[in-house]
C-alpha cells in the first residue's frame, strides 16, 4: 500500500504550487472577505458556505481550506464542498488529503474520490478505511460503495463489517451489497449485530448478493419477529419471496 | 380577535305575563341558544378563545390583566334570558373563567355566585378563557320557578392549520449576503402581491430556516377568531458565532394584539422539536371518525422525538388527534422533507398525499437524454449528466433500501391514519442521497418537491411554490426539464405552479422552499371544533 500512496502523491503533482498561484490571480479583496466570511448554519445546524458557482470557487474554498485559521468543523465543511472537484481536478483532491492531518477533514475529502481513477482513488480509500476514526473509516466505506471500480477493495471492505463502530460495519455491507460482491458468509454474523442498523444493512446486502441465503438465513434466525419493524419487514419480504 | 356579529337569536315574547317580558330562562350565544326545552349544546356550551393575546402591547397576556385592559376584545359575549330573579354559580373552574357583567367582573377567581335581578330585556355578559380547552360549568338557577340550566364554558383548542385554508401572509427571510435569495422573493412577491412579507435576515443573523422556528396557529370562538404563535424551543440557526438566529422572531414581529403565543418545553431542541417536523393532514375520516380539522403528524422515533411537552400538547388539544411517523433516516429529520398535502378540487377529500417517490424518478431519468448535462448537478454534486445519474448503482441500491425499509412503510401508516386510498397520493419524482457529514442521514438528492408550499389567495386561487429540480441544462429554461415536466403532468390544473431557484442557500443547505417560508392562514371556516370535531374533544376529556 506504501507504494500505491507514493505514486498517488507522485501523480497528484504540484498541487501546492497551482493553488498558489490561482489564489493569486483570484481579486484580493473578494478573497480576504471570503476568509473572514461566517459561514451559515444548513438546517442540521452544520457550517456551510452557500456561494454561487464560478470557476474559481473552487479555489477559494481551498485557500480556506489550507490557509484559514478555522476550527476543524469548518474545515470539513469546506472539504465537503470542495470534493466535487475531485472529477476535473483529482491532483488537488489527492493532494490534499495525503497531507491533511485532522481526519475530519480528510473524511469530508473522501467523497471527491468517486470518479478518480481507481488506481490514484483505491490506495487512499483502502488506507482511510484503516483509519483510527471512524468518521474518516464510515466515510471510506461510503465512497468505495459509489466508486465505479469500488469491489476491488473487497477484503478491506469485507474486514470493515468487523470493524469497531455500527455505522462502519453498515456502510460496507452497503457496499458489498452494490457490488454485488463478498462472501455472504462474511455478512451472516452482522444479521445478529446488536445494532438493528447494521442488522438491515446485512439483509439488504444479502438480498443482492445471494436471494437464496436472504431468505434461509431470514428464516433460520427468525427475524421476521425483530423488534425492529424495519428488520422484520425486510425478513418478512425475504420469506414472501422465497 | 377578529369578531363575528352577534346574531338575534332570540325570539322574546314580549307579551306580559306575571314573569315578565322574557319567557324561559335561556342562554343565548352568536352560535346557538340553550335554553330548558333544548339543552343539546349545553356541553360545550358557551364556547370562546383564550385570552392568550396581549392587546395592549405591555409584554403579558391580557388573562393576566383581567377587564379594563385597552383593546380588550377576545371575550365570549353571551345573552341571558332572566325571567326571574336568578343565580349564577360556577360549579367548577373559578380558576379558569371569569364573567363581566356591565363592566365588572361579575364571577372567577373567589367569586363563585352571584344573584342577579330579573330584567326585562336581554343583558350581555361576557365570558374570558384562561386558556386553551379551559372548562368551567355555570349554572343559571330561576330563584322562583326553581328551573336550572347548567351550561359549560369551553375554551378552544389550539388548531393548527393545514393546506385548505387560504393564506393571509407568506413570509420568508430577506437574504442579503452569500448571494442572497433575490429571486425566490419575487417569484414570491409576483405571485403574492401584498400578501408576501418577508423578515429581515440580518436581524435575524441571517437564520433563513423560518419554517423551522415557528407554528403559526388560531383558536376559534362563537364570536371570532385569536391566532396564537407557536414558538418552539428551537435556538436559531444563522451564522456561526452564537448568535439566536430567529429565536426571537414571533416576539419582534407578530405577538401583541391578535396574536398570542405560547412555548411548550425548555430544550435544547433536537431537530425534531422543529416546525418542519410538525405538519398537519387536511380534514379527513376515518374508519367512521371524522377529524373536521385534519390531523397533526410528527417524525418520532427512539431519541429523535419532539419534547414531551410539545407531543403532550397536542395530545391534549385533541381535535387534530395527532399520529408519529418515523423520519430518524434523514439527516435533518423532518417530516415536510418527503410529503405533503395539497388542494384538489373534485377529489374525494378535497385534498391528496404528494408523495416523494423512487419509481416516478426512475421513470423519468431512465427516459430522458442519458447525455444531457446536469449544469448544478455537476457543479455541486458527483453527477455531470443524466446518464451518470441513471447508471449509479450505489445510488439506486440506497433509494431501493429506502423505498423499502422507510418510504413505502411510512406510507402505509399514512394510508391508515389518514384514510387514505391509493387514488388518494400523487407519487411525484424524488430521490435521496447520503448528506455529508451527518453519519449516513439523507436528504434530498435534486431539491425535494414535496417540499413546497401551498398558498391560497382570498379568491381562492392556489399557487404551490415548488423546489425546482434543477435537471437541466440551462438552468434557465424550465421547459427543458424532464422533472418539471413529468410533476407538472401529475398535478390539478387549477393549480399555479411556481418552480423556485433554491439550491444555493436552501437546498444545499439541507432544506428547500417549505422550510424556508412559513404562512399565517385563515381559521378553517367549514366545521366547528364544537359541533362538528367534538367527539374527539369529548373523548379525551
Amino acid at each position: 500500500m506504501l507504494i500505491s500512496i507514493l505514486s498517488t502523491l507522485a501523480l497528484a503533482g504540484d498541487w501546492s504550487a497551482e493553488l498558489s498561484q490561482d489564489a493569486a490571480a483570484l481579486d484580493q479583496a473578494a478573497l480576504a472577505e471570503f476568509m473572514a466570511a461566517e459561514p451559515l448554519q444548513n438546517r442540521a445546524g452544520m457550517p456551510y458556505f452557500p456561494m454561487a458557482y464560478s470557476p474559481e470557487r473552487a479555489t477559494y474554498l481551498a485557500w480556506r481550506l489550507t490557509h484559514g485559521d478555522d476550527p476543524g468543523e469548518i474545515r470539513a465543511a469546506l472539504a465537503s464542498q470542495l470534493s466535487p472537484v475531485g472529477r476535473d481536478n483529482p491532483e488537488l483532491i489527492l493532494g490534499l488529503i495525503t497531507q491533511e492531518e485532522d481526519a475530519l477533514v480528510r473524511a469530508a475529502l473522501l467523497s471527491g474520490l468517486t470518479r478518480v481513477d481507481p488506481e490514484l482513488a483505491l490506495p487512499i480509500l483502502e488506507r482511510s478505511l484503516a483509519s483510527e476514526d471512524t468518521t474518516e473509516r464510515f466515510e471510506a466505506a461510503t465512497v468505495l460503495a459509489k466508486h465505479a471500480d469500488g469491489a476491488l477493495a473487497l477484503d478491506a471492505l469485507e474486514t470493515a463489517l468487523t470493524d469497531s463502530a455500527p455505522r462502519v460495519r453498515k456502510a460496507a455491507a452497503f457496499a458489498l451489497g452494490v457490488h454485488r460482491v463478498g462472501d455472504p458468509a462474511a455478512l451472516r454474523p452482522l444479521l445478529s449485530d446488536d445494532s438493528s442498523d447494521v442488522r438491515l444493512a446485512a439483509l439488504d446486502a444479502l438480498e443482492r448478493i445471494d436471494p437464496a441465503l436472504w431468505a434461509q438465513w431470514s428464516a433460520e434466525l427468525g427475524l421476521a419477529g425483530d423488534p425492529d419493524l424495519r428488520v422484520a419487514r425486510a425478513a418478512s419480504r425475504a420469506l414472501v419471496q422465497q | 380577535m377578529t369578531a363575528i356579529a352577534l346574531l338575534a337569536l332570540v325570539g322574546c315574547d314580549k307579551d306580559g305575563d306575571d314573569t315578565g317580558a322574557l319567557a324561559q330562562l335561556a342562554v343565548h350565544t352568536s352560535q346557538y341558544s340553550i335554553t330548558l326545552d333544548d339543552l343539546s349544546m349545553a356541553v360545550p356550551g358557551v364556547v370562546g378563545v383564550p385570552n392568550l393575546d396581549d392587546d395592549d402591547s405591555d409584554g403579558t397576556t391580557d388573562w393576566v390583566h383581567g377587564l379594563g385592559r385597552e383593546g380588550e376584545e377576545d371575550f365570549t359575549t353571551i345573552q341571558l334570558e332572566m325571567p326571574h330573579r336568578t343565580t349564577l354559580t360556577l360549579l367548577d373552574g373559578a380558576d379558569k373563567v371569569r364573567i363581566y357583567h356591565e363592566g365588572t367582573q361579575i364571577l372567577g377567581g373567589e367569586t363563585t355566585s352571584v344573584d342577579l335581578s330579573r330584567n326585562d330585556s336581554l343583558d350581555d355578559f361576557q365570558v374570558e378563557f384562561s386558556d386553551y380547552r379551559a372548562t368551567a360549568m355555570l349554572q343559571v338557577l330561576d330563584y322562583q320557578t326553581q328551573d336550572v340550566i347548567e351550561v359549560q364554558l369551553t375554551a378552544s383548542p389550539m388548531i393548527l392549520n393545514h393546506h385548505l385554508q387560504p393564506s393571509e401572509l407568506v413570509t420568508m427571510v430577506n437574504m442579503s449576503i452569500w448571494g442572497g435569495n433575490a429571486s425566490m422573493q419575487q417569484d414570491y412577491q409576483d405571485n403574492l402581491g401584498e400578501m408576501f412579507d418577508p423578515v429581515e435576515g440580518a436581524n435575524f443573523g441571517y437564520d433563513v430556516w423560518i419554517q423551522d422556528e415557528l407554528e403559526f396557529t388560531n383558536t376559534i370562538g362563537a364570536d371570532g377568531h385569536l391566532d396564537v404563535v407557536m414558538d418552539l424551543i428551537r435556538d436559531g440557526q444563522g451564522i456561526l458565532g452564537g448568535n439566536m438566529g430567529l429565536a426571537s422572531v414571533a416576539t419582534k414581529n407578530w405577538v401583541g394584539p391578535d396574536m398570542g403565543r405560547g412555548v411548550w418545553g425548555t430544550g435544547p431542541a433536537t431537530s425534531q422539536d422543529y416546525g418542519g417536523n410538525i405538519e398537519v393532514a387536511p380534514p379527513t375520516s376515518v374508519d367512521g371518525v371524522d377529524y373536521p380539522f385534519g390531523r397533526i403528524y410528527y417524525g418520532a422515533q427512539g431519541r429523535y422525538d419532539p419534547a414531551e411537552e410539545v407531543k403532550e400538547h397536542f395530545a391534549n388539544q385533541a381535535i387534530q388527534a395527532p399520529f408519529e411517523l418515523d423520519s430518524s433516516w434523514l439527516c435533518v429529520g423532518h417530516v415536510d422533507e418527503w410529503f405533503t398535502t395539497i388542494p384538489v378540487e373534485g377529489s374525494r377529500l378535497g385534498w391528496k398525499l404528494v408523495y416523494s417517490d423512487m419509481d416516478a424518478a426512475r421513470e423519468v431519468l431512465e427516459a430522458a437524454d442519458a447525455s444531457t448535462t446536469i449544469t448544478r448537478f455537476a457543479q455541486d454534486k458527483e453527477w455531470a449528466t443524466i446518464g451518470e445519474l441513471v447508471e449509479d448503482q450505489a445510488m439506486w441500491t440506497q433509494n431501493e433500501n429506502l423505498t423499502n425499509n422507510v418510504l413505502e412503510p411510512q406510507l402505509d401508516i399514512l394510508k391508515a391514519e389518514l384514510g387514505l386510498t391509493e387514488d388518494d397520493i400523487i407519487r411525484i419524482p424524488g430521490l435521496f442521497e447520503t448528506a455529508a457529514q451527518c453519519g449516513g442521514g439523507v436528504a434530498a438528492l435534486f431539491p425535494g418537491m414535496a417540499n413546497l408550499i401551498v398558498a391560497t389567495d382570498q379568491d381562492g386561487v392556489t399557487t404551490l411554490f415548488v423546489p425546482d429540480p434543477m435537471m437541466r441544462t440551462n438552468v434557465n429554461d424550465e421547459s427543458s426539464d424532464p422533472i418539471i415536466a413529468a410533476f407538472s403532468a401529475l398535478m390539478p390544473p387549477e393549480l399555479n405552479l411556481v418552480f423556485v431557484d433554491d439550491w444555493d442557500i436552501y437546498h444545499l443547505g439541507l432544506g428547500e422552499v417549505h422550510c424556508g417560508s412559513n404562512v399565517i392562514r385563515t381559521p378553517y371556516e367549514d366545521a366547528t371544533w364544537w359541533a362538528d370535531g367534538w367527539h374527539l374533544m369529548q373523548e379525551s376529556n
